[in-house]
């Protein structure tokens, strides 16, 4: 290893390029570690050169070397395995100080539960003598009188461990590929250690060492430049994809410090000195207003967008005309989900759709080169946001700002499903009467250049009429209560439209479509159906809870999605079960704890607890 | 001695039917508030201040035999006065000088804390729970700290100047 101060062209070109100017790094060979320090507000970037090679590390206050990186008080204090860029993203000490705090991670599987590999590990594994992890941090960290121990609990960046249903730990090969890097901010002054974990008897770093790469950045040349952002990868033809902020989020930041990680965006959880039940009541009684950015949008457009359409999507799109719009999902052969969303129609050749993911666009386009299809496909989540103004109160809050370009539409005539071009006083919108909350509402897309100034009129307008703004936790209660589905809860690819409850949306009398043939066989007995539970007490059920049938002790489906619903003072849920229990008011027992200790009646109903005849959005 | 040190206004209510206990002693209101936020109101003729401290959890400031009213409801909750805790007022003008000395944990926000909410927070060291509500139809801080640190606390608002 050698420490190098790079003033001018990156001395290494098998790694990303700096992300800023760089003071110090340093490259670990294969099965070696380095100790280096850096002072409070610096960054650290470990970067993994080649991939599937683990980085342990560890951090010591340089004032007290006793103060080290604790995991147990970081796992407590962030409630969450590894900490994460966002809220959750600090590395404690054991006296709950902070130590560095993670900025930007794009592997996003470490392990913080086990030690550095020790001699013993390979000791016991028949390989006495081998190099190790702890080893090697005790020979780099010698020179700073740091006593030697027989294993260094670090944080093991890269390293692929999970807990599993029995509570074994399991290690597999890593899931970083070449150039993923955590980029960490120290909060103090730091004593580092970072290794190149030597362990080539077994999967973990793909049989074969490589080298780890280590960036220092200064805090005052790059303060600005290190936004908080998580790596994700949806398929793997596709970029690695960092959070990104919606045209909303600056005003949104203003409310409130708790955001989260959704779909690739950072949204708001809840709101400072409002919060859950508060926004939740806002939307119920008066009006809310939420940021649904991380939805995804596609422009289809050409002589065979109507075709594509209609083959991929499940609504019979004949009957959805210009100006219209109708909900339903992208099929697979097999009649699973790809995906559930809108359809809206400008026009026989164009159309949008509004989904999930940033693969139907791939998706959509597949389909239409096996078919010899012409359309063309254009991702447009970039060039259009969205907010969505929901709630009673919504119509007039919005009637005097909005001015629709043809003249015939105004507020009161726009039908439930119906978009036009308007204007919210001088901001071009597109205007949608569409929402995920069981309420009358709207959705407003938007250029991201008009986004913060959208944002700020309307809760400017909203503002004697009680409008807050809706943070995730409210929302998902919203939806749960009406009944509306959330991707990998109640769908996913291997669940039909029948089993989630949206059977409704599959236009079974098109002559053929994507899935038809397995649809038809799903249909007149799908596995399980999707219904609403209200369960006795006040406790609340969770996601993938087991349902049994009274008394006995075989299962008959699972939770999907449970919450505590204000507005019915009761704790409802979604679920999915075997036909035969489906019927309405039939009683079943949700298994809570371990399913065996408590259960609770519940008893069934629609999939929509509150509002089943959707009355309310048709206001 | 130790019964001698209870405040007996300050109770604490938790369980899982704690939100039908509140609702059922203070109404449906109650169940309009988040989390670190209150409400206050009258409960047999007393003024009742009732915070909402969790989904399911509550921290009710009355002069009366809460445990009265509570026992008969025979619901899974427990109702306790806290023999390590205690609170007091600052007047409503101190607020600024204790939001620019108290610090929070994200996500909790201090700068711009309204009426009825509360937040966690640490001053100099010393945790603390400041809630802004009326008392007595003033507005005013309370300020509900551990026992053991309330000298330390007072202390520290005399070197202060609160």
């Amino acid at each position: 290893m050698s420490l190098s101060t790079v003033l001018s062209p990156p001395a290494y070109t098998d790694i990303p390029s700096p992300l800023g100017p760089v003071v110090a790094e340093y490259r670990i060979a294969p099965g070696t570690a380095t100790a280096y320090t850096v002072s409070q507000g610096q960054y650290i970037q470990i970067i993994d050169v080649s991939g599937a090679q683990c980085s342990d590390f560890l951090a010591f206050n340089t004032n007290d070397y006793s103060q080290e990186i604790d995991s147990t008080v970081t796992r407590t204090l962030n409630g969450i395995t590894t900490p994460q860029a966002g809220l959750h993203s600090k590395y404690f000490s054991q006296s709950m100080q902070p130590l560095v705090e993670v900025i930007q991670d794009t592997c996003g599987r470490h392990d913080s539960f086990l030690l550095a590999c020790t001699p013993r590990y390979y000791e016991d594994a028949g390989y006495p003598g081998h190099p190790s992890c702890s080893d090697n941090f005790n020979q780099v960290l010698a020179p700073y009188g740091i006593a030697e121990r027989p294993g260094w609990p670090a944080i093991n960046f890269f390293y692929n461990t999970q807990v599993d249903c029995h509570g074994n730990i399991l290690s597999e090969e890593s899931w970083s590929r070449p150039g993923d890097y955590v980029l960490l901010q120290a909060r103090q002054d730091l004593l580092c250690a970072s290794s190149a974990c030597p362990d080539d008897i077994d999967p973990a770093n793909g049989w074969r060492p490589t080298s780890i790469h280590v960036r220092i950045y200064d805090r005052a040349t790059t303060n600005s430049k290190f936004f908080p952002a998580i790596g994700r990868r949806v398929a793997a033809d596709f970029p690695l994809r960092l959070t990104q902020d919606s045209a909303f989020t600056p005003r949104i930041r203003q409310l409130t410090d708790d955001l989260v990680e959704y779909n690739g965006f950072w949204v708001p959880n809840s709101f400072a000195f409002e919060g859950d039940q508060a926004e939740y009541w806002a939307l119920r009684q008066r009006a809310a207003l939420m940021d649904l950015s991380a939805l995804r949008k596609f422009e289809i457009t050409g002589p065979d967008a109507f075709t594509l359409l209609q083959y991929a999507f499940s609504r019979n799109l004949k009957k959805v005309t210009s100006g219209c719009s109708a909900y339903g999902c992208l099929l697979n052969p097999h009649g699973g989900i790809v995906d559930d969303g809108i359809v809206f129609c400008f026009g026989p050749t164009h159309y949008r759709y509004v989904g999930n993911c940033d693969t139907n666009g791939d998706w959509l386009q597949r389909i239409a080169q096996r078919q010899g299809w012409a359309v063309d496909i254009k991702a447009f989540s970039d060039r259009i946001h969205n907010l969505a103004l929901q709630g009673p109160q919504s119509r007039d809050i919005l009637r005097p700002l909005v001015s629709f370009a043809e003249p015939t539409i105004t507020l009161d005539n726009l039908g439930y499903f119906r978009f036009a071009a308007a204007k919210i006083n001088t901001i071009p919108v597109l205007f949608s009467r569409t929402g995920y909350t069981g309420e009358l509402g709207y959705e407003l897309f938007v250029h991201p250049d008009h986004g913060a100034d959208l944002w700020h009129q309307l809760m400017r307008a909203g503002k004697s009429s009680g409008l807050l703004p809706l943070g995730m936790q409210a929302l998902d209660r919203a939806r749960i209560e009406a009944g509306l589905l959330a991707s990998g809860y109640e769908f996913d690819d291997l669940i039909s439209p029948y089993q989630a409850g949206i059977g409704w949306t599959v236009a079974m009398k098109k002559p053929d479509f994507m899935g038809k043939a397995a649809l038809e066989q799903i249909r007149p007995h799908p596995p399980r159906v999707a219904v609403g539970l209200v369960l006795d007490g006040h406790e609340i059920a969770t996601h993938g809870q087991d349902i049994y049938a009274c008394g006995e002790r075989w299962r008959i489906g699972h939770i999907t999605s449970a919450t505590f619903s204000p507005i019915l003072d009761k704790s409802i849920a979604m679920a999915q079960i075997v036909t035969e229990y489906a019927q309405a008011g039939t009683s079943v027992e949700v298994g809570l704890l371990d399913g065996i200790k408590r259960r609770v009646v519940a008893t069934i109903g629609p999939l929509a607890a509150f509002d089943p005849a959707k009355s309310r959005v048709r206001l | 001695m130790k019964d001698a040190a209870v405040d007996n206004s300050l109770w604490d209510m938790a369980g899982v039917d704690g939100l039908a206990v509140a609702k059922h002693l203070f109404g449906e209101e109650v169940g309009y508030l988040a989390p670190f936020q209150s409400m206050e109101t009258v409960l047999e003729g007393k003024d009742c201040s009732v915070l909402r401290m969790c989904d399911r959890n509550f921290r009710i400031v009355y002069p009366g035999p809460l445990t009265q009213l509570v026992d008969p409801i025979q619901a899974d909750i427990w109702l306790k006065q806290f023999d390590w805790l205690t609170r007091l007022y600052l007047p409503i003008n101190f607020r600024e000088k204790i939001i620019l000395q108290a610090t929070v944990r994200p996500p909790h926000r201090l700068e711009k804390l309204p009426n009825h909410r509360a937040v966690p927070a640490q001053l100099q060291g010393i945790p603390l729970l400041i809630w802004q509500h009326p008392n007595q139809g003033q507005a005013s801080l309370e300020l509900h700290v551990a026992r053991k640190n309330l000298e330390p606390l007072l202390t520290k608002l005399k070197q202060l100047q609160l």
